[in-house]
C-alpha cells in the first residue's frame, strides 16, 4: 500500500484549511485520498500517517495546491474545486454514531461526525453490561432483532480488526422455578430459533459445574453460546479512530443547536452551539437519549426519549462463574445479572428506574441495595464480596417501543438512528449497516474506497523503556510517554478522563488524586509544544463532560484584569 | 554500582533513615523518590504549623551526600538469595536502571484513601478530591477560590492543607470527621452540594458547595509490590513487619506509614523510621 507522510508547510498549517477539496488530473486517485487527510483530519494527524514523505502548499485565496511526492519521484499540479458541502454528518459519538461513521468512511464521501462533549463515548455508551448479545429474546420481526441479526455476522471480522477486548463466555438464563422452567421453554427456545440464535437447555448439575456460585436451588438454564463481553469505549473509540484514518472528521465540542433545511431542499444547514454553520447533503440523528431533541429540530415528533437508570457495582473478587448469568426477565428489564468483565472483575446490575434527568448518572444507597437484592437471587453468597466502584447508565426509552432507524417524516435529509434501548452496543455494526443501505438509496453517489484502511493499527503500541519516561500514575505504573502517546495518537482527547480511558492511568486506588496534577503537567507541556488546542479551548482543565473543571485556569483571573 | 543500603521513597520515613545511616558512617546508600523534590507525599503540608518537626528534618537532610534519584520510580525487584545482592528495576525520566543492593528498605509512604473506597454515593462531578491534591493543583497556579469550599477535617493531612490553603480557597466550611459523615454528592458535570449526616444527631443536610476535599484513612503507596513475596495487608495495602522492620524476606525491611504499623496522619514515622534504621544499621 502506498504510504506517505505529510508534511504540512508552514503557511498552511496556520492557515484554515479549506473544508474539502477535490482533486482532478493525473494521480488524483492517489492524490484525492491523501488530501482528504488534510482537509479532514488536523495537522496533527496528518503527521502520523507516516514513511515517506509529501509536503504541499496550499494558497488560501487562489485555492490552488502544489504537491510533492519525494519518495515517488513524481512532480505535479493537481487542480484544486473547494467544496464545503459535506455529504453526510452524523449527530452523535457514541457507540452507534461511531459505527455509522466508521462504515460510512469505507466510501469515497465527505462525512463528520459532531458530538456534544469532548471525547466519544460520554453518553449511554460507556456505562452499560458491554454484553454482545445475540438478539435471542428480541421480538421476531423487529428492527432490533433484524439489526442484531445482521450483527451477529458482521462481529467476528471487527473483534478481530480492531482488536477489541472480546470475552466469549456465553450466558445462561437460570430457571428458579418450574414457572420460570415453564416461561424459558414454552417462550424462550421457540423466540431463540424464530431469530436464528442457537440455544440450550441444561440441566442443574451442569449449570452448577460451569458456575459454582449459582443457588442451588435453581432447576437448571437456558444457554446461549454466542454471547459475550467487550469493553464498550474499546469499540467506540476503534470504530471513530478507524473512520478518522479514513477520512471522516470528528468533531469534539460540537452540540447541535439548530437544523435549517435549505430553501431549494438541496441540503440541510446544521448550526452548532457556538454559531458555526455545518452544510450537509445528509444528516444522521445517532443522539441517543437526546435523539428527540434532534428530530425535534425539524419539527419532528414521532418519537420521545425518556432516560431509564441502570446502576451497577464493580467488584474485583473471584466469583464463581463462568458465563453472563441472568434472571429470566420480568416485563420491564431484562432483570439484575452477574457478568464477567473483559479486563478482570465482574459487573452486577442494572437497576431499572424511570428518571427525568438525561444527565443524571448518580447511584444511590437504595439503588446499590436493588443490585445486591438481585443478584443475591442468583449468587446466593454476593454480599461478601467487596465493592471497588459504582456507576448508573441511562437507557434511551422509545415511545415506538422499536429502534427508529429511517428518514425523518418531515425532512428526507436527516436519517433517525433513534429510540436504541438496551442493545445499541450489541447492535451497533448491524445498525450502521442499515444506515448505509438507507444512504446508498438516496441521491448520494456512494463509491467504495479502495484504499479504505479495514485494520486498527497499533495506536499505542509498547516502545522502549527509553522513551517512555518517568511513571506519573503510581498506582497502575503508567508512564509519561505513555500518555503521551495518547495525546498523540488519532482520536485523542484531552479531558483526563479521556486521558483515563485510553491508558488506564487513574483508575488504580487513588483514583487520580496522586497523579492529575502530573498528569496536567504532562498535558500542558505536550499540548503547549505542539500547539494543540485544549479541550473546548478552555485554559482550565476539564475531567470529562463540558464544564467539569477540575480546578480554576492556572493565574486565571488576574490575569484578565 | 552496588549499594549497601537502598531507600525507596524519600520521605520523612525515608529520610529518617538515611539521616541515621549517615551518622553510622555507612557510605553507599542510595535513596529513590518518585515525585521530583524529597520529602514525601506530605510534602504539601510542611510548611504549616502541623509538620514542623518535619519541616526540621527535612532542612537537615537537604546536606545530605548520599545519590537521591528524584523522579524515578521502583517498578519491581528480584530478592537475592544467601550473599547475592537483591536487584531492583527503577523507570527514571530517560530509561529503565537496574540496582544492585545489599539491603533493601522500604519507606514509600502512605496515599490518601479518595471518596471512591468509602462508596459515597450521588454523581461524579469535578471538585471532589483529597486535600494533597487540592495543595498540589494550587502550587502549580490552578485557582481553587471560586465558590465555597467544604473540608473534612480527617486527620493531620486536611489539617496541614485547611491551614496551607487558608487564603487560597474562597468560602470555606470545615466539617469534623467526628461529627459527621460524607453521605451523597450532588451535582452532575461540576459538585453541587454534598449531604452531610451528623454522627451524633443522625440527622442528614445538604450543603451546597462547589468543592470537598477528601480523604479519610490510607492506602500503602505498595504497588510495586504486587506479584512479589513481601506481605501486604489486603484492605490496606501496607506492608506487614515486626516491630523492627522486617518484611519477611531477608534484607527487606519496611518502615513509615507505607507499614500495618504508621498510622493514618503519619505522626509516627519518624520514631518508627528512628527504630528500625537503628536495627537495621547495626546488621550492616
Ligand atoms: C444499564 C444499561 C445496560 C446496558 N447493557 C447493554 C448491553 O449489555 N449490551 C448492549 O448491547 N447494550 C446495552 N445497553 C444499551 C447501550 O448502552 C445503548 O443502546 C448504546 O450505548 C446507545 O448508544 P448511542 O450511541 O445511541 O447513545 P449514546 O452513547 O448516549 O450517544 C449519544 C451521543 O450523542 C451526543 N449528543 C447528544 N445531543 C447532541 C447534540 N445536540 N449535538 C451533538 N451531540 C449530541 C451525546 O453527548 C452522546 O455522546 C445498556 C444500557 C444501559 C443504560
Amino acid at each position: 500500500m502506498f504510504k506517505v507522510k505529510l508534511m504540512i508547510h508552514k503557511e498552511a498549517a496556520q492557515g484554515s484549511l479549506p473544508e474539502r477539496l477535490l482533486c482532478y488530473g493525473d494521480k488524483a486517485k492517489t492524490f484525492r485520498r491523501l488530501l482528504h487527510y488534510v482537509g479532514a483530519v488536523t495537522p496533527i494527524h496528518c503527521l502520523m500517517i507516516d514513511k515517506t514523505k509529501l509536503s504541499f502548499i496550499i494558497k488560501k485565496q487562489t485555492k490552488t495546491i502544489k504537491c510533492n511526492i519525494k519518495q515517488n519521484q513524481w512532480n505535479g499540479k493537481v487542480n484544486i474545486v473547494v467544496d464545503s458541502l459535506r455529504d453526510v454528518v452524523v449527530i452523535g459519538g457514541g457507540v452507534v454514531g461511531t459505527a455509522i461513521v466508521r462504515a460510512l468512511s469505507l466510501y469515497n464521501m465527505s462525512i463528520m461526525l459532531v458530538e456534544k462533549q469532548h471525547d466519544v463515548c460520554e453518553g449511554t455508551s460507556k456505562a452499560n453490561s458491554a454484553i454482545i448479545h445475540t438478539g435471542f429474546d428480541a421480538k421476531p420481526g423487529s428492527v432490533e432483532s433484524d439489526c442484531l441479526r445482521r450483527s451477529r455476522e458482521l462481529w467476528p471480522e471487527l473483534i478481530g480488526a480492531l482488536k477489541i477486548p472480546f470475552l466469549p463466555c456465553g450466558a445462561v438464563m437460570v430457571a428458579a422455578s418450574e414457572t420460570e422452567k415453564a416461561k424459558i421453554i414454552e417462550h424462550y427456545v421457540p423466540n431463540a430459533e424464530a431469530n436464528g440464535v442457537e440455544v440450550r437447555y441444561i440441566e442443574k448439575e451442569e449449570l452448577l459445574e460451569m458456575n459454582p456460585d449459582v443457588s442451588e436451588h435453581n432447576l437448571g438454564g437456558l444457554v446461549i453460546e454466542g454471547e459475550g463481553i467487550c469493553d464498550p469505549f474499546w469499540v467506540t473509540r476503534a470504530f471513530a479512530q478507524l473512520a478518522e484514518l479514513n477520512g471522516a472528521e470528528i468533531r469534539f465540542g460540537s452540540g447541535v443547536e439548530r437544523i435549517e433545511p435549505a430553501d431549494d431542499d438541496s441540503h440541510l444547514v446544521i448550526v452548532l452551539e457556538d454559531g458555526s454553520e455545518i452544510r450537509t447533503r445528509y444528516a444522521v440523528n445517532a443522539a441517543g437519549l437526546w435523539s428527540d431533541e434532534i428530530a425535534d429540530m425539524v419539527k419532528d415528533e414521532s418519537f420521545v426519549i425518556t432516560p431509564r437508570k441502570g446502576q451497577f457495582i464493580l467488584t474485583e473478587d473471584t466469583l464463581g462463574i463462568s458465563q453472563i448469568v441472568l434472571p429470566v426477565p420480568s416485563p420491564s428489564s431484562k432483570g439484575i445479572l452477574a457478568a464477567p468483565v473483559v479486563f478482570g472483575g465482574f459487573l452486577l446490575g442494572p437497576t431499572a428506574e424511570d428518571q427525568e434527568d438525561k444527565w443524571d448518572r448518580s447511584t444511590t444507597d437504595d439503588g446499590m441495595e436493588a443490585v445486591l437484592n438481585g443478584v443475591e437471587k442468583l449468587l446466593p453468597g454476593i454480599r461478601s464480596a467487596t465493592t471497588i466502584r459504582q456507576f448508573a447508565g441511562l437507557r434511551a426509552v422509545c415511545s415506538t417501543g422499536d429502534f427508529v432507524i429511517s428518514p425523518s417524516p418531515r425532512s428526507h435529509r436527516l436519517i433517525h438512528a433513534a429510540g436504541i434501548r438496551s442493545t445499541g452496543l450489541s447492535s451497533s455494526p448491524g445498525i450502521a449497516e442499515r444506515v448505509v443501505e438507507l444512504l446508498r438509496s438516496t441521491d448520494l453517489i456512494m463509491t467504495e474506497r479502495s484504499e479504505a484502511i479495514l485494520e486498527l493499527p497499533d495506536l499505542l503500541g509498547e516502545s522502549d523503556a527509553a522513551s517512555n519516561g518517568e511513571i506519573i500514575c503510581l498506582c497502575r505504573s503508567i508512564t509519561r510517554g505513555e500518555i503521551e502517546r495518547a495525546l498523540s495518537a488519532p482520536l485523542s482527547s484531552t479531558t483526563l478522563d479521556g486521558i483515563k480511558r485510553r491508558t488506564g492511568a487513574m483508575l488504580g486506588e487513588c483514583q487520580g488524586n496522586g497523579c492529575i496534577p502530573k498528569l496536567l503537567d504532562v498535558m500542558e507541556s505536550f499540548t503547549a509544544s505542539r500547539g494543540l488546542a485544549k479541550a473546548g479551548g478552555e485554559e482550565a482543565p476539564l475531567k470529562g463532560l463540558r464544564e467539569s473543571y477540575i480546578a480554576g485556569q492556572a493565574g486565571g483571573r488576574d490575569n484578565e484584569i | 554500582m552496588k549499594y549497601n543500603l537502598t531507600i525507596i521513597g524519600a520521605g520523612i520515613a525515608g529520610l529518617t533513615a538515611a539521616a541515621k545511616a549517615y551518622a553510622s558512617g555507612l557510605e553507599r546508600v542510595l535513596l529513590i523518590e518518585h515525585q521530583p523534590v524529597i520529602g514525601g507525599f506530605t510534602r504539601g503540608y510542611i510548611e504549616t504549623s502541623f509538620f514542623e518537626t518535619e519541616q526540621r528534618l527535612l532542612s537537615e537532610c537537604a546536606a545530605l551526600p548520599y545519590t537521591i534519584m528524584t523522579r524515578s520510580t521502583v517498578v519491581g525487584f528480584f530478592t537475592g538469595d544467601g550473599d547475592t545482592p537483591h536487584q531492583l528495576f527503577v523507570q527514571t525520566p530517560t530509561e529503565t536502571e537496574e540496582i544492585q543492593t545489599d539491603y533493601i528498605l522500604i519507606a514509600s509512604g502512605a496515599m490518601e484513601k479518595p471518596r471512591e473506597a468509602w462508596r459515597i454515593s450521588g454523581g461524579r462531578p469535578a471538585g471532589v478530591m483529597t486535600p494533597a491534591m487540592a495543595v498540589e493543583l494550587s502550587q502549580r497556579g490552578y485557582r481553587l477560590d471560586e465558590g465555597k469550599t467544604m473540608i473534612y477535617m480527617a486527620d493531620r493531612r486536611s489539617h496541614g492543607a485547611a491551614e496551607y490553603l487558608a487564603d487560597r480557597l474562597g468560602e470555606t466550611i470545615q466539617v469534623s470527621a467526628e461529627d459527621f459523615d460524607i453521605e451523597h454528592i450532588h451535582g452532575t458535570a461540576q459538585l453541587e452540594g454534598v449531604t452531610i449526616r451528623s454522627v451524633i444527631t443522625g440527622e442528614a443536610e445538604r450543603v451546597n458547595c462547589s468543592r470537598l476535599l477528601f480523604a479519610k484513612g490510607r492506602y500503602g503507596s505498595t504497588f510495586f509490590l504486587k506479584g512479589l513475596p513481601v506481605e501486604r495487608d489486603e484492605s490496606t495495602l501496607c506492608i506487614i513487619t515486626d516491630r523492627f522492620g522486617a518484611t519477611g524476606i531477608p534484607r527487606v525491611y519496611a518502615a513509615g506509614s507505607c507499614t500495618q504499623l504508621g498510622d493514618d496522619g503519619h505522626t509516627s514515622s519518624i520514631e518508627m523510621a528512628s527504630e528500625v534504621a537503628d536495627h537495621l544499621l547495626a546488621k550492616i
